[in-house]
């Protein structure tokens, strides 16, 4: 437990938080070489803003003392040394977790979609994000297991949480690339029959499939008792459908190719996309799954507070 | 419908040009890669009618946008009978009346002026509506016709030109002729669109038949089926009018009088001032009243104080017709006829007619005998040779050169002249005929003098018919008379007994003129005949003056002659032989005024010009009476106004709706525009 949540933030200065931040940043994380910067970056860039993390003191072993700094509440204050020194400080502790996350990375070929206006493609934020949680996860003694899956189970890496197991996760996750259509259902369904233990499953989706396909696979995790992170990952010209001229559009997956006049059906198409979002969104929300929807130019620390939140309801 | 630039009709080629577009320039779409074409199917399946729908809509609309652009631009009217006949040429015949009336004053709505500016202002409203395809005839008439041009022209800019310079006349009206003469220019048209345009005051005066009897506007036939007939009548601002009919100097207790006569036509009767005027000096030579009835004629004599040296003029108060209401009247040695009276013995009762009121009555008469004959020949008019036996042979040379030159001649062959010597002489060279023996009437008996030439100037005001006599005079003895082939019989006592027979510049007057063989010396008919018969000898009209139209036309001997109107303005003249005799013959003389007639620069004579009484009369017929002079429901009536034009143009081509195509063609890119961009807010949003 040599690297903790509150020693790096204690050890932030502002300027480097300023710089830290900038990695939560797509665009900007786009740009760097390796899962594994990428990862470390992105957690610290999230670590650095938090500044009064609600998220301290999770852990019940006892880490260091810092100087009581007003607003500290007084259940923390470590009384034996202000008897023993007069000096006011307050205990942190170590965090301690028996949780164990499984992060599903959807490989469909609909992932590989960038549009001009992202700075990475789908199943590359998606790649970026597992790793930072991923990196996030093993830094607070979690275990991570991977799973990539197209049409059926691809790579299937179970939870650790030793600190060597981060390069085997970031080695599985850069090794492979979208193929295949989307059949998130039966992916999902051999996923929860193979994961025994009760723990977190982080999805990491585009969604492309009939929304009852899925939502049974993901109802089929809730069954197990296990909480469920779904991240709904879309392009921005996905959601927006900002094209002009006609085209003729390319299904990813099938090769299907289909000729229109875009801006004549932009908003009914919006608005379907929209629906279905929603029809997600309601259904999770009925199934308590977490649904977060995210597009490619999202900061990542919305995904991770995201995450976060949830760990802190399961602790 | 018709159109008046039917070329711009290609235009509706153009119309399918957005479809061509649409057609071969269609762009290859571009290839989006994209996650899933899951919804973007199904949104497509349901809209893709709609988008077919509307992109055919859109095409549409242009195609219909461009064709009712081009329509707008060949400019359609809608008229049903013309059909496309309205581009052909258009023969447009206008009359426009210039007679005397027409410089009446117009009604103040009408925008004042005079009836003559309103006719130049219509001419130049229809001269506006012909294209460059179109031809006219522009025909200015009065009494007389005028067309600007001999045949139907396209050269617009000539007609505006004159159309521009038209003024009245002092002249009458003759709307029969100018009718006539425009029948005969739609005849010969060629056009598929012939017009008729009949500008004027329609004054009644102008529809009377050649007797002077009023008749009911009637046109001839002519080619109205194919022929679009619009009058256009001017009305001046009153028809209310007094003008002068006369204004004569007349012999009075006092020095000369002017004997004036004005005419009444449905003016307030009352006393009306007239004053007699120097024409020269413009000085005020005498002044009185007239005692004006409602209607008809009134008569006054004014005392002048001197005779005018050329003459004078006698002036009304202005009335709605200015130019009836100055009467110009010639004074003076130069203003009057100079005659030569050669007969035996003591004055005879010839001699105290002719002398009867001069200078008043415009002659003087001076007695010669052989002797002086000749002397006195160059400053005569007129020599009057009465009931002599015989003249010697320079006497004769002398008659003979001053008739060859032109001069007049009225010869009495009465008791005492010898029949052989005149057939063998003057009768002979003037190849008049063969005078017979006197022949005396049966008991209780007596020939009668018997009108037997109408209208001849000489019996201007006798009221008597051919076959009537002029006169209740009773000839007991008169001498029979072979007239020649040349002669014309003018009075007549019966078929074998010609009274007064006319020659070239020369009458005969077969009776002698004393009191032992008639009583005609002595009746009421004798000082006007002799009177107008030297008139008419010496100026060729009875009147005391001449009228717009008339030629002047004098006895003249070779030089150099100038006539000048009251302006000091040249009157085109010429010295004409007729059978021998030279004569100045002047050109129609137009304006009213006195006019002076030089030789070498020396005034030998003025004479007054006065228009016809029968232009004062500012009656005019009704509209119902002009369309019914041409066949039924040709005609119709087109009051000026500013809107002429245009009703010319409808009634020409049809109502023209280029203006309503033009809207529909905006109103249908607007709605192209509308449709296309619906739904184009996202579009532009998210560019």
């Amino acid at each position: 437990m040599s690297s903790s949540l509150p020693r790096t933030h204690a050890g932030a200065s502002p300027a480097r938080g300023r710089e830290g931040r900038a990695y939560l940043d797509p665009a900007v994380v786009a740009r760097l070489s390796g899962l594994d910067v990428r990862a470390r970056l992105v957690v610290e860039g999230f670590i650095s803003g938090m500044h009064r993390s609600p998220f301290h003191g999770f852990s019940v072993e006892f880490a260091e003392h810092r100087p009581y700094m007003q607003g500290d509440p007084l259940k923390n204050l470590d009384w034996k040394v202000w008897a023993r020194s007069d000096r006011f400080l307050v205990k942190q502790y170590t965090e301690e977790t028996n949780l164990r996350s499984h992060l599903l990375v959807d490989l469909s070929g609909s992932m590989q979609f960038k549009s001009e206006r992202a700075a990475m493609s789908k199943i590359e934020y998606a790649q970026s994000l597992a790793a930072a949680l991923a990196y996030l996860m093993i830094h607070q003694q979690d275990a991570v297991g991977l799973m990539l899956f197209a049409d059926e189970p691809i790579t299937y890496v179970p939870p650790r949480s030793v600190r060597s197991h981060m390069d085997v996760i970031l080695r599985t996750l850069g090794s492979v690339e979208p193929r295949g259509r989307t059949r998130l259902g039966p992916a999902l369904h051999q996923l929860a029959e193979r994961i025994k233990r009760r723990g977190l499953v982080i999805l990491f989706s585009d969604l492309m499939d009939k929304p009852e396909e899925v939502l049974s696979g993901l109802q089929h995790f809730r069954h197990r008792n296990h909480e469920v992170l779904l991240f709904h990952i879309l392009d921005p010209n996905e959601i927006e459908f900002p094209y002009t001229d006609t085209a003729t559009f390319v299904d990813l997956e099938s090769g299907e190719r289909l000729t229109t006049e875009p801006w004549e059906i932009a908003r009914r198409y919006r608005e379907k996309l929209e629906a279905w979002s929603e029809y997600y969104r309601r259904t999770c929300r009925d199934s308590r799954i977490d649904y977060v929807r995210l597009d490619t130019r999202t900061p990542f620390d919305r995904a991770l507070l995201a995450y976060l939140e949830k760990r802190g309801r399961q602790l | 419908m018709s159109f008046l630039n039917p070329l711009f009709l290609f235009g509706l080629a153009a119309a399918a040009i957005p479809v061509i577009i649409h057609l071969f320039t269609r762009r290859r779409p571009k290839d989006i890669p994209f996650p899933s074409l899951e919804f973007l199917a199904e949104v497509n399946q349901s809209e893709i009618r709609r988008l077919k729908l509307k992109q055919w809509l859109l095409l549409l609309l242009r195609a219909l946008a461009v064709a009712a652009l081009a329509l707008a631009m060949s400019r359609p009217a809608l008229k049903g009978s013309i059909g496309l006949k309205g581009g052909a040429a258009t023969t447009v015949v206008v009359l426009v009346d210039r007679s005397g009336s027409m410089s009446a004053t117009a009604p103040v709505s009408a925008g004042g002026g005079t009836l003559e500016g309103i006719a130049r202002r219509v001419v130049e409203n229809i001269l506006a509506t012909l294209g460059p395809q179109d031809e006219c005839l522009l025909v200015p008439y009065d009494q007389a016709i005028a067309p600007v041009t001999p045949r139907p022209s396209s050269d617009l800019g000539r007609l505006r030109a004159v159309a521009q310079g038209l003024t009245a006349s002092a002249r009458t009206t003759d709307h029969a002729r100018a009718l006539e003469f425009a029948v005969t220019a739609l005849r010969e048209s060629h056009a598929l669109n012939r017009e008729l345009f009949w500008i004027s005051d329609f004054q009644t005066s102008g529809f009377s038949t050649p007797g002077g009897a009023a008749a009911a506007p009637h046109a001839p036939a002519g080619p109205w089926a194919q022929t679009r007939i619009y009058a256009v009548p001017i009305t001046p601002r009153s028809a209310v009018n007094i003008g002068l009919t006369d204004a004569s100097l007349a012999p009075s207790e006092r020095d000369v009088s002017l004997s004036v006569t004005s005419r009444s036509f449905n003016a307030p009767a009352g006393d009306l001032a007239v004053e007699a005027l120097d024409a020269t000096a413009g000085t005020s030579i005498g002044r009185g009243f007239l005692n004006a009835p409602a209607q008809g004629d009134a008569s006054t004599l004014l005392p002048l104080s001197r005779l005018p040296a050329e003459g004078g003029v006698a002036a009304l108060p202005e009335d709605v017709l200015p130019l009836d209401n100055r009467r110009f009247f010639a004074s003076g040695r130069a203003g009057t006829l100079r005659l030569l009276l050669h007969e035996d013995g003591v004055a005879s009762p010839l001699r105290l007619a002719l002398e009867a009121g001069s200078p008043a009555s415009g002659l003087t008469v001076e007695s010669v005998d052989g002797v002086s004959l000749s002397a006195h020949l160059s400053d005569a008019d007129c020599i009057v040779l009465n009931d002599l036996e015989r003249i010697s042979a320079t006497e004769l040379q002398a008659v003979l050169d001053f008739h060859r030159a032109g001069g007049g001649l009225l010869v009495i062959l009465g008791a005492h002249a010898d029949r052989d010597f005149w057939n063998t002489s003057l009768l002979h060279e003037l190849a008049a005929g063969e005078l017979g023996d006197i022949d005396q009437a049966g008991a209780g008996g007596a020939w009668r003098l018997l009108n037997a030439a109408a209208g001849h100037p000489v019996l201007a005001g006798f009221p008597a018919r051919p076959g009537e006599p002029v006169s209740t005079a009773r000839f007991e003895r008169v001498r029979a008379f072979k007239a020649g082939a040349s002669a014309r019989i003018v009075l007549e006592f019966d078929r074998a007994h010609p009274a007064l027979i006319e020659l070239p510049h020369a009458m005969l007057f077969c009776a002698p003129l004393d009191a032992t063989n008639s009583d005609f010396p002595v009746s009421g008919a004798f000082l006007p005949l002799v009177h107008q018969i030297t008139r008419v000898l010496a100026r060729g009209t009875a009147g005391s003056t001449l009228a717009p139209g008339d030629r002047y036309t004098a006895p003249a001997s070779t030089g150099t002659w100038r006539i000048e109107d009251s302006a000091g303005r040249e009157v085109v003249s010429e010295l004409q032989t007729d059978r021998g005799a030279t004569r100045l013959v002047s050109s129609p003389l137009e304006a009213a005024g006195i006019y002076r007639v030089l030789q070498g620069g020396t005034l030998r004579s003025t004479f007054a010009v006065n228009p016809d009484a029968s232009e004062f009369n500012l009656a005019a017929a009704s509209e119902r009476e002009i369309l019914s002079a041409f066949p039924a429901g040709r005609a119709q009536i087109l009051h000026p106004g500013a809107d002429l034009a245009r009703r010319v143009r409808e009634a020409r081509y049809g109502r023209e709706l280029w203006k309503w195509f033009m809207l529909l063609a905006l109103l249908l890119f607007v709605a192209e525009t509308v449709i296309g961009r619906w739904g184009m807010a996202g579009r532009v949003k998210a560019k």
